[in-house]
Protein backbone atom coordinates (compact mmCIF):
# COMPACT_ATOMS: atom_id res chain seq x y z
CA UNK A 1 0.00 0.00 0.00
CA UNK A 2 1.35 3.32 -0.86
CA UNK A 3 0.64 5.59 1.83
CA UNK A 4 0.35 9.61 1.00
CA UNK A 5 3.11 11.71 2.09
CA UNK A 6 1.44 15.04 4.28
CA UNK A 7 2.13 17.38 2.13
CA UNK A 8 -0.21 15.54 -0.36
CA UNK A 9 -2.64 15.18 2.29
CA UNK A 10 -2.38 18.64 2.84
CA UNK A 11 -2.89 19.71 -0.83
CA UNK A 12 -6.27 17.72 -1.56
CA UNK A 13 -7.39 18.48 2.04
CA UNK A 14 -7.15 22.28 1.34
CA UNK A 15 -8.04 21.47 -2.27
CA UNK A 16 -11.30 19.72 -0.95
CA UNK A 17 -12.14 22.79 1.68
CA UNK A 18 -11.33 25.52 -0.81
CA UNK A 19 -14.11 23.45 -3.36
CA UNK A 20 -16.43 22.61 -0.84
CA UNK A 21 -16.51 26.54 0.91
CA UNK A 22 -16.78 27.82 -2.03
CA UNK A 23 -20.17 25.51 -3.39
CA UNK A 24 -21.74 26.30 0.18
CA UNK A 25 -20.88 30.08 -0.17
CA UNK A 26 -22.32 29.95 -3.97
CA UNK A 27 -25.52 27.71 -3.29
CA UNK A 28 -26.05 30.54 0.02
CA UNK A 29 -26.07 33.62 -2.30
CA UNK A 30 -27.76 31.88 -4.56
CA UNK A 31 -30.74 30.89 -2.42
CA UNK A 32 -30.19 34.89 -1.09
CA UNK A 33 -30.70 36.35 -4.15
CA UNK A 34 -33.76 33.87 -4.82
CA UNK A 35 -35.30 35.00 -1.79
CA UNK A 36 -34.96 38.29 -2.44
CA UNK A 37 -36.48 38.25 -5.63
CA UNK A 38 -39.55 36.54 -3.97
CA UNK A 39 -39.71 39.32 -0.93
CA UNK A 40 -38.79 42.25 -2.76
CA UNK A 41 -41.05 44.70 -4.57
CA UNK A 42 -40.29 45.10 -7.92
CA UNK A 43 -40.42 48.48 -9.32
CA UNK A 44 -40.56 47.25 -13.07
CA UNK A 45 -42.08 43.67 -13.88
CA UNK A 46 -38.96 42.46 -15.88
CA UNK A 47 -37.72 41.78 -13.05
CA UNK A 48 -40.20 38.89 -12.24
CA UNK A 49 -38.23 36.95 -15.14
CA UNK A 50 -34.76 37.26 -12.93
CA UNK A 51 -36.65 36.00 -10.32
CA UNK A 52 -38.03 32.45 -11.99
CA UNK A 53 -34.49 32.12 -13.26
CA UNK A 54 -33.20 32.09 -9.99
CA UNK A 55 -36.01 29.82 -9.07
CA UNK A 56 -34.79 27.57 -11.77
CA UNK A 57 -31.31 27.43 -11.09
CA UNK A 58 -32.28 26.57 -6.89
CA UNK A 59 -34.41 23.90 -8.33
CA UNK A 60 -31.23 22.80 -10.54
CA UNK A 61 -29.07 22.73 -8.11
CA UNK A 62 -31.11 21.07 -5.54
CA UNK A 63 -31.41 17.93 -8.06
CA UNK A 64 -27.87 19.06 -8.54
CA UNK A 65 -26.48 18.09 -4.94
CA UNK A 66 -28.55 15.34 -4.80
CA UNK A 67 -26.98 13.61 -7.88
CA UNK A 68 -23.89 14.66 -6.82
CA UNK A 69 -23.51 14.51 -3.34
CA UNK A 70 -26.05 11.52 -1.99
CA UNK A 71 -26.32 9.42 -5.09
CA UNK A 72 -22.71 10.08 -6.27
CA UNK A 73 -23.96 10.32 -9.72
CA UNK A 74 -20.70 12.86 -10.52
CA UNK A 75 -20.77 12.86 -14.32
CA UNK A 76 -24.56 12.32 -15.31
CA UNK A 77 -25.39 15.61 -13.09
CA UNK A 78 -24.03 18.15 -15.74
CA UNK A 79 -26.88 16.65 -18.18
CA UNK A 80 -28.77 19.35 -16.00
CA UNK A 81 -26.73 21.97 -16.92
CA UNK A 82 -26.92 21.37 -20.73
CA UNK A 83 -30.60 21.53 -20.11
CA UNK A 84 -30.45 24.92 -17.92
CA UNK A 85 -27.95 26.31 -20.30
CA UNK A 86 -30.57 27.70 -23.25
CA UNK A 87 -33.02 28.13 -20.60
CA UNK A 88 -31.12 30.66 -18.67
CA UNK A 89 -30.19 32.18 -22.03
CA UNK A 90 -33.94 32.36 -22.90
CA UNK A 91 -35.07 34.17 -19.94
CA UNK A 92 -31.53 36.36 -19.17
CA UNK A 93 -32.09 38.04 -23.20
CA UNK A 94 -35.45 38.26 -22.44
CA UNK A 95 -34.86 40.12 -19.71
CA UNK A 96 -32.55 42.80 -21.40
CA UNK A 97 -34.72 42.84 -24.81
CA UNK A 98 -37.30 44.50 -22.65
CA UNK A 99 -34.81 46.79 -21.38
CA UNK A 100 -33.70 48.06 -25.13
CA UNK A 101 -35.59 50.40 -26.52
CA UNK A 102 -34.85 50.04 -30.35
CA UNK A 103 -37.59 48.52 -32.35
CA UNK A 104 -35.85 45.45 -33.81
CA UNK A 105 -34.25 43.95 -30.91
CA UNK A 106 -37.68 41.68 -30.36
CA UNK A 107 -36.91 40.27 -34.03
CA UNK A 108 -33.32 39.92 -33.08
CA UNK A 109 -34.16 38.26 -29.87
CA UNK A 110 -36.56 35.36 -31.21
CA UNK A 111 -34.15 34.56 -34.30
CA UNK A 112 -30.94 34.56 -31.45
CA UNK A 113 -33.25 32.78 -29.64
CA UNK A 114 -34.00 29.65 -31.60
CA UNK A 115 -30.15 29.64 -33.13
CA UNK A 116 -28.71 29.50 -29.57
CA UNK A 117 -31.20 26.58 -29.00
CA UNK A 118 -30.28 24.92 -31.92
CA UNK A 119 -26.49 25.06 -31.14
CA UNK A 120 -27.12 24.49 -27.53
CA UNK A 121 -28.67 21.11 -28.72
CA UNK A 122 -25.67 20.28 -31.32
CA UNK A 123 -22.94 21.19 -28.90
CA UNK A 124 -24.80 18.90 -26.25
CA UNK A 125 -26.13 15.97 -28.49
CA UNK A 126 -23.81 15.50 -31.23
CA UNK A 127 -20.64 17.70 -31.19
CA UNK A 128 -19.77 17.34 -27.24
CA UNK A 129 -20.86 14.88 -24.25
CA UNK A 130 -23.78 15.76 -22.56
CA UNK A 131 -22.02 14.23 -19.54
CA UNK A 132 -19.29 16.52 -19.34
CA UNK A 133 -19.38 20.47 -18.19
CA UNK A 134 -20.77 22.53 -21.09
CA UNK A 135 -18.31 25.06 -21.55
CA UNK A 136 -18.86 25.51 -25.25
CA UNK A 137 -22.52 25.88 -24.56
CA UNK A 138 -21.92 28.78 -22.50
CA UNK A 139 -19.28 30.65 -24.43
CA UNK A 140 -21.99 30.50 -27.12
CA UNK A 141 -24.49 32.18 -25.13
CA UNK A 142 -22.30 34.01 -23.05
CA UNK A 143 -20.88 35.83 -26.11
CA UNK A 144 -24.22 36.51 -26.83
CA UNK A 145 -25.18 37.06 -23.44
CA UNK A 146 -22.56 39.41 -22.67
CA UNK A 147 -23.74 41.74 -26.05
CA UNK A 148 -27.40 41.96 -24.55
CA UNK A 149 -26.20 43.04 -21.33
CA UNK A 150 -23.42 45.59 -22.55
CA UNK A 151 -26.51 46.97 -25.19
CA UNK A 152 -28.63 46.80 -22.00
CA UNK A 153 -26.31 49.12 -19.89
CA UNK A 154 -25.75 51.91 -22.56
CA UNK A 155 -29.78 52.20 -23.42
CA UNK A 156 -30.40 52.74 -19.73
CA UNK A 157 -32.77 56.09 -19.75
CA UNK A 158 -32.65 58.65 -17.24
CA UNK A 159 -34.67 60.08 -14.89
CA UNK A 160 -35.12 62.98 -12.36
CA UNK A 161 -33.10 62.25 -9.51
CA UNK A 162 -31.84 58.73 -9.97
CA UNK A 163 -27.91 57.42 -10.62
CA UNK A 164 -27.04 55.29 -12.60
CA UNK A 165 -26.49 52.70 -9.78
CA UNK A 166 -30.02 52.84 -8.54
CA UNK A 167 -31.13 51.04 -11.75
CA UNK A 168 -31.46 47.36 -11.13
CA UNK A 169 -31.23 46.80 -15.06
CA UNK A 170 -27.22 47.76 -14.33
CA UNK A 171 -26.29 45.77 -11.76
CA UNK A 172 -28.10 42.74 -13.60
CA UNK A 173 -26.04 43.89 -16.53
CA UNK A 174 -22.58 44.15 -14.61
CA UNK A 175 -23.41 40.89 -12.97
CA UNK A 176 -23.84 38.83 -16.16
CA UNK A 177 -20.84 41.24 -17.66
CA UNK A 178 -18.33 39.51 -14.81
CA UNK A 179 -19.89 36.48 -14.97
CA UNK A 180 -19.72 35.55 -18.37
CA UNK A 181 -16.09 37.12 -18.81
CA UNK A 182 -15.05 35.07 -16.08
CA UNK A 183 -16.76 32.06 -17.93
CA UNK A 184 -14.65 32.45 -20.73
CA UNK A 185 -11.50 32.65 -18.99
CA UNK A 186 -12.19 29.57 -16.77
CA UNK A 187 -13.38 27.37 -19.30
CA UNK A 188 -9.67 28.24 -21.55
CA UNK A 189 -7.96 27.71 -18.28
CA UNK A 190 -9.88 24.74 -16.89
CA UNK A 191 -9.68 22.75 -20.36
CA UNK A 192 -5.94 23.28 -20.26
CA UNK A 193 -5.60 21.71 -16.57
CA UNK A 194 -8.17 19.55 -16.51
CA UNK A 195 -6.03 17.18 -18.85
CA UNK A 196 -2.57 17.72 -16.65
CA UNK A 197 -4.26 18.58 -13.40
CA UNK A 198 -7.26 18.02 -12.33
CA UNK A 199 -7.03 19.02 -8.37
CA UNK A 200 -6.02 22.21 -9.68
CA UNK A 201 -8.55 22.62 -12.29
CA UNK A 202 -11.15 21.99 -9.36
CA UNK A 203 -9.40 24.35 -7.13
CA UNK A 204 -9.18 26.87 -10.02
CA UNK A 205 -13.08 26.43 -10.91
CA UNK A 206 -14.03 27.08 -7.25
CA UNK A 207 -12.13 30.08 -7.32
CA UNK A 208 -13.12 31.46 -10.35
CA UNK A 209 -15.70 29.69 -11.61
CA UNK A 210 -17.87 30.04 -8.24
CA UNK A 211 -16.18 33.59 -7.57
CA UNK A 212 -17.89 34.95 -10.53
CA UNK A 213 -21.21 33.35 -9.88
CA UNK A 214 -21.04 35.10 -6.43
CA UNK A 215 -20.08 38.43 -7.89
CA UNK A 216 -23.26 37.68 -10.26
CA UNK A 217 -25.98 36.67 -7.50
CA UNK A 218 -24.64 39.42 -5.53
CA UNK A 219 -25.16 41.95 -7.95
CA UNK A 220 -28.69 39.91 -9.00
CA UNK A 221 -29.34 40.58 -4.92
CA UNK A 222 -28.38 44.56 -5.37
CA UNK A 223 -30.53 44.94 -8.20
CA UNK A 224 -33.46 43.55 -5.98
CA UNK A 225 -32.90 45.58 -3.21
CA UNK A 226 -32.61 49.01 -5.58
CA UNK A 227 -35.88 47.38 -7.19
CA UNK A 228 -37.33 47.59 -3.71
CA UNK A 229 -36.16 50.75 -2.42
CA UNK A 230 -37.43 52.31 -5.71
CA UNK A 231 -41.08 51.03 -5.20
CA UNK A 232 -41.55 51.69 -1.60
CA UNK A 233 -40.58 55.38 -2.21
CA UNK A 234 -42.43 56.30 -5.04
CA UNK B 1 -0.56 23.30 -13.83
CA UNK B 2 -0.19 24.88 -17.15
CA UNK B 3 1.53 23.40 -20.08
CA UNK B 4 3.93 25.92 -21.52
CA UNK B 5 4.94 29.14 -20.53
CA UNK B 6 3.34 30.66 -23.96
CA UNK B 7 -0.45 29.40 -22.53
CA UNK B 8 0.46 30.81 -19.16
CA UNK B 9 1.19 34.09 -20.63
CA UNK B 10 -2.05 33.84 -23.36
CA UNK B 11 -4.04 33.45 -19.50
CA UNK B 12 -2.67 35.79 -18.14
CA UNK B 13 -2.97 37.89 -21.12
CA UNK B 14 -6.48 37.36 -22.01
CA UNK B 15 -7.49 38.03 -18.14
CA UNK B 16 -6.17 41.45 -18.25
CA UNK B 17 -7.66 41.58 -21.81
CA UNK B 18 -11.18 40.56 -20.50
CA UNK B 19 -10.73 42.80 -17.07
CA UNK B 20 -9.78 45.87 -19.53
CA UNK B 21 -12.48 45.76 -21.85
CA UNK B 22 -15.25 44.76 -18.79
CA UNK B 23 -13.86 48.23 -17.29
CA UNK B 24 -13.93 50.47 -20.45
CA UNK B 25 -17.80 48.65 -20.87
CA UNK B 26 -18.87 50.21 -17.41
CA UNK B 27 -16.99 53.19 -17.47
CA UNK B 28 -18.62 54.55 -21.03
CA UNK B 29 -21.60 53.12 -19.67
CA UNK B 30 -21.71 55.60 -16.89
CA UNK B 31 -20.36 57.97 -18.74
CA UNK B 32 -23.03 58.15 -21.88
CA UNK B 33 -25.63 57.62 -18.31
CA UNK B 34 -24.23 61.16 -17.20
CA UNK B 35 -24.08 62.73 -20.30
CA UNK B 36 -27.76 61.54 -21.17
CA UNK B 37 -28.46 62.64 -17.85
CA UNK B 38 -27.49 65.64 -18.24
CA UNK B 39 -29.39 66.53 -21.81
CA UNK B 40 -32.56 65.12 -19.50
CA UNK B 41 -31.98 67.73 -16.81
CA UNK B 42 -31.68 70.83 -19.32
CA UNK B 43 -35.06 69.26 -21.41
CA UNK B 44 -36.57 69.49 -17.95
CA UNK B 45 -35.56 72.57 -16.95
CA UNK B 46 -36.71 73.96 -20.26
CA UNK B 47 -40.10 72.13 -19.77
CA UNK B 48 -40.43 73.45 -16.33
CA UNK B 49 -39.51 76.94 -17.45
CA UNK B 50 -42.34 76.95 -20.27
CA UNK B 51 -44.47 75.51 -18.15
CA UNK B 52 -44.07 78.21 -15.08
CA UNK B 53 -43.99 81.25 -17.86
CA UNK B 54 -47.26 79.75 -19.53
CA UNK B 55 -48.96 79.65 -16.12
CA UNK B 56 -48.57 83.12 -15.29
CA UNK B 57 -49.76 83.89 -18.89
CA UNK B 58 -52.90 81.87 -17.92
CA UNK B 59 -52.97 83.84 -14.92
CA UNK B 60 -53.01 87.16 -16.18
CA UNK B 61 -55.10 86.19 -18.99
CA UNK B 62 -57.73 84.81 -16.68
CA UNK B 63 -57.68 88.11 -14.56
CA UNK B 64 -58.22 90.20 -17.96
CA UNK B 65 -60.79 87.90 -19.11
CA UNK B 66 -62.18 88.17 -15.25
CA UNK B 67 -62.04 92.10 -15.60
CA UNK B 68 -63.50 92.27 -18.69
CA UNK B 69 -66.35 90.57 -17.80
CA UNK B 70 -66.96 92.69 -14.83
CA UNK B 71 -66.58 95.46 -16.88
CA UNK B 72 -69.37 94.66 -19.18
CA UNK B 73 -71.62 93.52 -16.34
CA UNK B 74 -70.96 96.70 -14.40
CA UNK B 75 -71.84 98.78 -17.77
CA UNK B 76 -74.56 95.99 -19.38
CA UNK B 77 -76.34 95.52 -15.90
CA UNK B 78 -75.48 97.13 -12.87
CA UNK B 79 -75.30 100.47 -15.01
CA UNK B 80 -78.71 99.75 -16.75
CA UNK B 81 -80.62 98.77 -12.77
CA UNK B 82 -79.04 102.02 -11.40
CA UNK B 83 -80.28 103.72 -14.70
CA UNK B 84 -83.75 102.43 -13.95
CA UNK B 85 -83.19 104.12 -10.21
CA UNK B 86 -82.39 107.10 -11.93
CA UNK B 87 -85.48 107.29 -13.57
CA UNK B 88 -88.05 106.27 -11.04
CA UNK B 89 -86.43 108.46 -8.51
CA UNK B 90 -85.84 111.56 -10.88
CA UNK B 91 -89.65 111.07 -12.37
CA UNK B 92 -91.11 110.92 -8.75
CA UNK B 93 -94.05 113.36 -8.50
CA UNK B 94 -94.96 114.00 -4.97
CA UNK B 95 -98.45 115.09 -5.47
CA UNK B 96 -99.24 111.54 -6.99
CA UNK B 97 -98.89 109.55 -3.63
CA UNK B 98 -100.01 105.90 -5.19
CA UNK B 99 -97.50 106.41 -8.25
CA UNK B 100 -94.95 107.23 -6.13
CA UNK B 101 -94.82 104.57 -4.03
CA UNK B 102 -95.03 102.16 -6.60
CA UNK B 103 -91.31 104.12 -7.98
CA UNK B 104 -90.08 104.16 -4.92
CA UNK B 105 -90.99 100.19 -4.34
CA UNK B 106 -89.39 99.40 -7.61
CA UNK B 107 -86.35 101.44 -6.76
CA UNK B 108 -85.40 99.87 -3.49
CA UNK B 109 -86.45 96.53 -5.05
CA UNK B 110 -84.03 96.83 -7.79
CA UNK B 111 -81.20 98.45 -5.16
CA UNK B 112 -81.41 95.06 -3.73
CA UNK B 113 -80.77 93.47 -7.12
CA UNK B 114 -77.57 95.76 -7.65
CA UNK B 115 -76.15 95.08 -3.54
CA UNK B 116 -76.56 91.51 -4.65
CA UNK B 117 -75.04 91.69 -8.09
CA UNK B 118 -71.77 93.85 -6.69
CA UNK B 119 -71.23 91.46 -3.65
CA UNK B 120 -71.39 88.55 -6.38
CA UNK B 121 -69.12 90.67 -8.62
CA UNK B 122 -66.56 91.73 -5.34
CA UNK B 123 -66.26 87.53 -4.96
CA UNK B 124 -65.54 87.52 -9.00
CA UNK B 125 -62.54 89.65 -8.63
CA UNK B 126 -61.32 87.78 -5.35
CA UNK B 127 -58.01 85.35 -6.94
CA UNK B 128 -58.97 83.23 -4.20
CA UNK B 129 -62.80 82.87 -4.69
CA UNK B 130 -62.70 81.34 -8.13
CA UNK B 131 -59.55 79.26 -7.68
CA UNK B 132 -61.37 77.87 -4.34
CA UNK B 133 -63.96 76.50 -6.66
CA UNK B 134 -63.66 73.04 -7.94
CA UNK B 135 -63.38 72.03 -11.85
CA UNK B 136 -67.21 71.74 -12.45
CA UNK B 137 -68.45 74.27 -10.47
CA UNK B 138 -65.94 76.78 -11.96
CA UNK B 139 -66.79 75.73 -15.74
CA UNK B 140 -70.54 76.28 -14.49
CA UNK B 141 -69.38 79.80 -13.39
CA UNK B 142 -67.99 80.41 -16.85
CA UNK B 143 -71.16 79.02 -18.57
CA UNK B 144 -73.41 81.31 -16.59
CA UNK B 145 -71.42 84.20 -17.78
CA UNK B 146 -72.20 83.44 -21.35
CA UNK B 147 -75.66 82.85 -20.98
CA UNK B 148 -75.88 85.95 -19.41
CA UNK B 149 -73.73 88.08 -21.98
CA UNK B 150 -75.03 86.71 -24.75
CA UNK B 151 -77.64 85.26 -26.90
CA UNK B 152 -76.20 81.96 -26.92
CA UNK B 153 -77.88 78.49 -25.31
CA UNK B 154 -75.20 77.16 -23.38
CA UNK B 155 -75.70 73.39 -22.05
CA UNK B 156 -73.09 71.74 -19.27
CA UNK B 157 -73.02 68.41 -18.65
CA UNK B 158 -71.02 66.31 -16.14
CA UNK B 159 -70.17 62.35 -16.57
CA UNK B 160 -69.43 60.68 -13.91
CA UNK B 161 -67.98 61.26 -10.37
CA UNK B 162 -66.02 64.44 -10.02
CA UNK B 163 -62.31 63.94 -9.27
CA UNK B 164 -59.77 66.26 -7.95
CA UNK B 165 -57.57 67.94 -10.09
CA UNK B 166 -54.43 70.10 -9.46
CA UNK B 167 -54.84 73.80 -8.78
CA UNK B 168 -52.47 74.84 -11.60
CA UNK B 169 -53.99 72.22 -14.27
CA UNK B 170 -57.22 73.55 -13.13
CA UNK B 171 -56.02 76.73 -14.25
CA UNK B 172 -54.34 76.18 -17.30
CA UNK B 173 -57.88 74.09 -18.54
CA UNK B 174 -60.14 76.65 -17.60
CA UNK B 175 -58.14 79.01 -19.65
CA UNK B 176 -58.41 76.41 -22.40
CA UNK B 177 -62.26 76.22 -21.96
CA UNK B 178 -62.43 80.24 -21.59
CA UNK B 179 -60.28 80.51 -24.95
CA UNK B 180 -62.54 77.48 -26.88
CA UNK B 181 -65.64 79.31 -25.70
CA UNK B 182 -64.03 82.81 -26.36
CA UNK B 183 -63.30 81.41 -30.08
CA UNK B 184 -66.80 79.97 -30.32
CA UNK B 185 -68.23 83.56 -29.54
CA UNK B 186 -66.43 85.77 -32.09
CA UNK B 187 -66.08 83.31 -35.10
CA UNK B 188 -68.46 80.78 -35.15
CA UNK B 189 -72.03 82.00 -35.23
CA UNK B 190 -72.93 79.43 -33.27
CA UNK B 191 -76.19 79.51 -31.73
CA UNK B 192 -75.94 76.69 -29.35
CA UNK B 193 -72.48 75.25 -27.48
CA UNK B 194 -72.57 71.78 -25.64
CA UNK B 195 -70.02 71.36 -23.20
CA UNK B 196 -69.32 68.09 -21.91
CA UNK B 197 -66.77 67.36 -18.79
CA UNK B 198 -66.46 63.42 -18.67
CA UNK B 199 -64.35 62.12 -15.77
CA UNK B 200 -62.82 58.72 -16.89
CA UNK B 201 -59.42 57.43 -16.35
CA UNK B 202 -58.32 60.70 -17.68
CA UNK B 203 -60.09 64.09 -17.49
CA UNK B 204 -62.52 64.55 -20.99
CA UNK B 205 -63.43 68.05 -22.15
CA UNK B 206 -65.52 68.35 -25.08
CA UNK B 207 -67.10 71.52 -26.92
CA UNK B 208 -69.55 71.33 -29.20
CA UNK B 209 -71.34 74.42 -31.19
CA UNK B 210 -73.67 74.16 -34.02
CA UNK B 211 -71.78 77.05 -35.50
CA UNK B 212 -70.79 77.78 -39.36
CA UNK B 213 -67.28 75.49 -38.46
CA UNK B 214 -64.27 75.80 -40.85
CA UNK B 215 -62.38 73.61 -43.46
CA UNK B 216 -59.68 71.57 -41.96
CA UNK B 217 -57.26 73.46 -45.27
CA UNK B 218 -58.17 76.39 -43.91
CA UNK B 219 -55.23 78.78 -42.77
CA UNK B 220 -56.01 80.53 -39.34
CA UNK B 221 -54.18 83.83 -38.64
CA UNK B 222 -55.25 84.23 -34.68
CA UNK B 223 -53.37 83.04 -31.63
CA UNK B 224 -56.13 81.13 -30.05
CA UNK B 225 -56.25 76.99 -31.61
CA UNK B 226 -52.44 77.11 -31.54
CA UNK B 227 -52.53 78.56 -27.55
CA UNK B 228 -54.93 75.84 -26.84
CA UNK B 229 -52.67 72.85 -28.28
CA UNK B 230 -49.54 74.57 -26.65
CA UNK B 231 -51.60 74.79 -23.49
CA UNK B 232 -52.80 71.18 -23.54
CA UNK B 233 -49.36 69.90 -24.09
CA UNK B 234 -47.85 71.57 -21.52
CA UNK B 235 -50.10 69.51 -18.83
CA UNK B 236 -49.25 66.56 -20.76
CA UNK B 237 -52.87 66.56 -22.60
CA UNK B 238 -54.31 66.40 -26.24
CA UNK B 239 -56.38 68.40 -28.34
CA UNK B 240 -58.22 67.04 -30.87
CA UNK B 241 -60.61 69.78 -33.14
CA UNK B 242 -62.97 68.49 -35.59
CA UNK B 243 -64.90 70.83 -37.96
CA UNK B 244 -66.36 71.31 -41.36
CA UNK B 245 -67.66 74.16 -43.34
CA UNK B 246 -71.06 75.15 -41.95
CA UNK B 247 -71.07 71.95 -39.75
CA UNK B 248 -70.24 73.21 -36.37
CA UNK B 249 -66.30 72.28 -34.46
CA UNK B 250 -66.18 69.60 -31.67
CA UNK B 251 -63.00 70.58 -29.28
CA UNK B 252 -61.66 67.65 -27.37
CA UNK B 253 -59.53 67.90 -24.87
CA UNK B 254 -58.03 64.77 -22.95
CA UNK B 255 -56.12 65.15 -19.59
CA UNK B 256 -54.03 63.40 -17.30
CA UNK B 257 -55.37 64.20 -13.27
CA UNK B 258 -51.35 64.51 -12.85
Amino acid sequence: MIEASPTVLNFVWTASFTVMTAYYIYLILLLVACLLGFWCRKSDHTLKIIMWLLFALVVTEAIVYVMAITMKLKPQFFLLYHIYVPIEYLFVSLYFSKHIAWARINTAFYLLAGMVVLVDIYLSLIAGDVFSYPGKNLNVSGFLIIAWSATALFSIRPEIDRSIFSFPVFWIGIGFLIYYSGSFFHNFIYGLLIKSDSGLAAKLNAIINKGVNDVLYICISIAFICSHRLKKYT
Amino acid sequence: MLSSPEEIYLAALSTALIMLVLVAIVIAAIVKYQRRYRLHMEEVMAMKQTYNEELLKTKLEISEETLDKVSNEIHDNIGQMLALVKINLFTINVQDKVSTTKKIAKAKEVIVQVIQDVRNLSHTLSPEYLSNFKLVEWIAFEVDLVKSSSAMQVTFEQVGQQRIVDPQRKLIIIRIIQEGISNIIKHAKASNIKITIIFENELKIELVDDGMGFSQNQKHTGQGLSNMKLRSKIIGGEIEIQSENMDGTSIRLTVPYE
